[in-house]
């Protein structure tokens, strides 16, 4: 094997380990989660939900936000219910149940279903993390392939240019996901019920509207404490940002 | 003279023959059927082929081709449409008529439609083909169509000359009529809220015919305004007679107390008809107002008011409440559905709420609405959300419900019964949800057929998953955009590196002179070491080494074959002292074979270290 095969399977592996050790370091409070588990199955939704949120205060898993959405839940919040199933969704979008859970919260309290557009539901597809890390890797390694056999005075095999092919074409398919998920930072959720819109972003602004407890609205902008948001049908106005909480922070 | 007198009396014989081969009304058809002008009496219509006596179509009167032109009526008035027919006798296939016809200037021809008939000609049935064209005039006048030949499946056929006069009109004359609207609204009182019963009715004329009814607005009266989708044709008993017209259902909803006015407004499409009553193939697009129609309305009565009364203002009943399960678990939501069933503002109908208390949780109720637009009749279905707290419970609690009859004018109690559930603890085994009537303690026949699924609350999840500082994806994190810089950097420095070692390929005299430069620094280390140890030739060879290095040309040859002309030439004269007296002291302990004086020789390193300094700033 040449020396610029060796480079460039060396920053390969290198981009690989590195995933896989960020991934592997991932220890978290298991016996806080079990243990707010057993406070749910034991209808203790209050204990569960202040273990948990002080649990989430330090680490987070899909399933510890997917409990949390159901103590939430029962308690009648549907606002921070919502929100948690919304993050634990967005952690682990293969776990049909919270998206069930989603699905009868929204049909219960009478919200309709949120509208995507097609670059957002594409990125749902997978974790978005996953999607960073498959579109860095296949970047830098596109770059690599493309750059070490001239950088290296090495003639171009069919190897190397095969790579970055596979590498440009896995780049390309995961950027339409790479703009779903700038789209989806910038969504939100109502906390508080009858959340007032207003025209300004003070407490005296003259009111436009309300929006539901657990809506989603998307932020376009931030002022001091408020948020200008959009929901759907374009009822656009500023509400608290204490009553309003992005499914990432 | 004589040859047009004749043919005058031709054309007026052939337009008689035609006007009375047209047969009387026929039973069903109004006598009163208006003409232009209206005093002429009934306009001839052509009779449905159903009134003629069924007789064999005689294949001899088949041969006998002929023609016959005429106008309908022969006096037309202006900026009216008449008609122009030529029937074909005696076939019905294999017809070409010159396109266009032969018309005189100012006459206007449009060939409308063709129909195949069949006619009773001396006792024989014989198959027809009528050609009718619109007829228009731009003057008045008397207006002559010569006669001019058809082509009958190669045989030449001669249709006879026709003649119509155009009038302007007279006095007598009734004008043109459009289309007309009208606002369809019952006279009586209303009340705020209330949904009236409207209805947009646009007439057909003698003139005119309505097809279509779009984008219909309300310009006054105050009232919450909805056109509803879809228009249909009755016939609506109006003014003392029955009249075909086009209706759209509306919604009108007063929301002020007072009277007022109320106008709507529609573009209508209408098709324009000729004298005959079929259509002259002309269409048109026109904005009409209704006449206004003063309603009273009146705000609803304080006094009877009933519990429950969010808004409902009609004629209602209460359909069944269902629960989704007849048995709940406390904490576990379960679902209540009522329906509201008849006619009024179901569309504004708050939901009845139950209020949260330490028996049950309630949420906010779902609503639909399910409606037929021309009966106003419509269902609407209120979804609950409940969620039992104790075990204790044994119903859904009643909801008060109440609605203001318009017509009775009072306040009807509608109250929602309590319905009956059981309540288990929450570690009780989860209950199926079936959905059977909550009153009925077993499920009806309808219940058990396939339904689809209500959703339902699913379980915890059994494992965390990947734990990690934040919900965020990584690249909201500025390390995750600041290592994006390691690859980027490395990267780089390849490229630098690159370069840097192609330009010194191309220029390997800055190698030899940093090699040179490198082997100076390294004597002269030597020769400063051998002074400190005050050893004379040791500190002569190294300064010599340093110095020889330091004039090494910037090609191949060795630094140690330099002899001492070749250092010089490379020395102001001012250093050749030193350089001289270096090599002299080496000269002399080589080629002398005795020792050498070494007095003051130590004390020629600054000397030696200039000297480096100097033959390196004067190298090319």
């Amino acid at each position: 094997m040449t020396a610029s095969r060796w480079i460039t399977l060396g920053v390969l592996l290198l981009f690989i380990a590195a995933a896989f050790s960020i991934r592997s370091s991932r220890s978290g409070p298991f016996v806080e989660f079990f243990r707010a588990k057993t406070a749910i199955e034991r209808g203790d939704n209050q204990a569960a939900r202040d273990e948990t949120n002080a649990t989430s205060a330090r680490q987070v898993a899909p399933g510890l936000l997917h409990n949390l959405g159901n103590a939430e839940f029962k308690l009648g919040k549907l606002g921070p219910a919502i929100l948690a199933w919304e993050r634990a969704h967005a952690l682990d979008p293969g776990f049909r149940n919270t998206t069930a859970n989603l699905r009868f919260a929204r049909g219960q309290a009478g919200l309709s279903e949120p509208e995507y557009s097609w670059e957002e539901k594409y990125s749902a597809m997978l974790a978005p993390d996953s999607w960073l890390w498959m579109a860095t890797i296949a970047f830098w390694t596109a770059a690599a392939l493309l750059a070490l056999p001239a950088l290296l005075k090495r003639r171009r095999t069919a190897w190397t240019q095969g790579g970055a092919v596979v590498a440009i074409g896995v780049f390309l398919l995961t950027l339409p996901a790479l703009t779903g998920i700038y789209s989806r930072g910038k969504l939100g959720v109502v906390l508080a019920p009858e959340t007032t819109l207003r025209l300004t972003p003070t407490k005296e602004g003259e009111m436009l509207g309300k929006l539901a407890e657990g809506e989603l609205a998307r932020v376009e902008k931030r002022r001091g404490d408020y948020v200008y948001v959009r929901a759907a049908s374009d009822r656009a106005g500023w509400v608290r940002s204490g009553g309003f909480a992005t499914i990432w922070p | 003279m004589k040859t047009a007198a004749l043919k005058a009396a031709l054309l007026l014989l052939t337009s008689t023959v035609a006007l009375a081969q047209i047969p009387p009304l026929p039973p069903g058809v109004p006598q009163d059927f208006p003409l232009t002008p209206r005093s002429r009496g009934p306009v001839p219509m052509q009779p449905p082929q159903t009134a003629q006596p069924f007789l064999p179509v005689d294949p001899l009167a088949q041969q006998a081709l002929s023609a016959t032109a005429s106008f309908e009526p022969p006096v037309l008035r202006l900026m009216r449409f008449g008609e122009y027919r030529v029937t074909i006798l005696g076939s019905s296939s294999g017809i070409e008529l010159p396109d266009p016809l032969p018309a005189p200037d100012g006459l206007i021809l449009d060939l409308t439609d063709k129909a195949p008939g069949t006619s009773i000609i001396n006792g024989r049935r014989v198959m027809t083909m009528t050609f009718r064209y619109t007829v228009a005039a731009a003057r008045p006048g008397t207006f002559l169509v010569p006669s001019f030949t058809a082509t009958v499946a190669g045989t030449i056929v001669t249709v006879p000359a026709a003649q119509v006069i155009v009038q302007t009109p007279g006095p007598a004359d009734l004008p043109y009529q459009p289309v007309k609207a009208v606002l369809d609204l019952p006279a009586g009182d209303y009340f705020v809220g209330q949904m009236l019963p409207a209805r947009l009715l646009v007439f057909d004329t003698p003139d005119e015919t309505v097809q279509a009814i779009a984008n219909v607005t309300k310009p006054s009266g105050d009232f919450l305004f909805q056109s509803q989708s879809g228009s249909r044709r009755e016939r609506i008993a109006w003014e003392g007679r029955e009249q075909s017209a086009l209706v759209t259902p509306l919604r009108l909803t007063p929301i002020k107390s007072g009277e007022t006015d109320v106008t709507l407004q529609a573009i209508v499409f209408v098709n324009k008809l000729n004298l005959v009553g079929r259509s002259s193939g002309n269409t048109a697009q026109a904005m009409l107002d209704t006449a206004p129609v003063r309603v009273r309305v009146r705000t609803l009565p304080e006094a009877g008011r009933k519990p429950g009364f969010t808004g409902a203002i009609g004629k209602f009943e209460l359909g069944r409440p269902v629960l989704s399960a007849a048995e709940a678990v406390v904490g576990d939501p379960i679902t209540m559905t009522v329906t509201l069933i008849g006619e009024g503002n179901l569309e504004a109908i708050g939901a009845p709420t139950i209020e949260t208390n330490e028996t049950w949780q309630s949420f906010t109720p779902t609503m639909s609405v399910d409606r037929d637009v021309f009966s106003g009749r419509g269902t609407k279905t209120i979804t609950y959300t409940l969620i039992p707290r104790v075990t204790e419970t044994r119903a859904v609690p009643a909801i008060p419900f109440s609605y203001f009859d318009p017509e009775r004018k009072e306040f009807i109690d509608l109250t929602i019964p309590p319905q009956p559930v059981s309540v288990k603890p929450s570690g009780a085994p989860p209950v199926p949800t079936a959905e059977i009537p909550a009153a009925a303690p077993a499920p009806e026949p309808e219940a058990a057929s396939p339904k689809r699924a209500e959703p339902i609350l699913t379980g915890l999840a059994e494992k965390p998953g990947a734990w990690r500082r934040s919900p965020s994806p990584i690249a909201w994190r500025g390390w995750f955009w600041a290592g994006q810089a390691a690859p980027a950097l490395a990267l780089l420095g390849l490229w630098g590196w690159r370069r840097r070692v192609d330009f010194l390929a191309t220029h390997p005299e800055i190698v030899r002179r940093r090699e040179a430069r490198a082997a100076a620094r390294s004597h002269l280390r030597l020769a400063r070491s051998a002074a400190r140890r005050r050893d004379a030739d040791a500190f002569v060879t190294a300064s010599i080494d340093a110095i020889r290095a330091a004039a090494a040309p910037l090609d191949t040859t060795e630094a140690q074959s330099l002899v001492l002309q070749e250092v010089l030439a490379k020395l102001p004269s001012e250093h050749d002292a030193t350089v001289r007296r270096l090599f002299a002291h080496t000269h002399t302990k080589c080629f002398s074979g005795h020792g050498v004086e070494v007095n003051g020789v130590l004390e020629l390193l600054p000397e030696v270290q200039r000297t480096v300094a100097v033959i390196e700033r004067h190298q090319p």
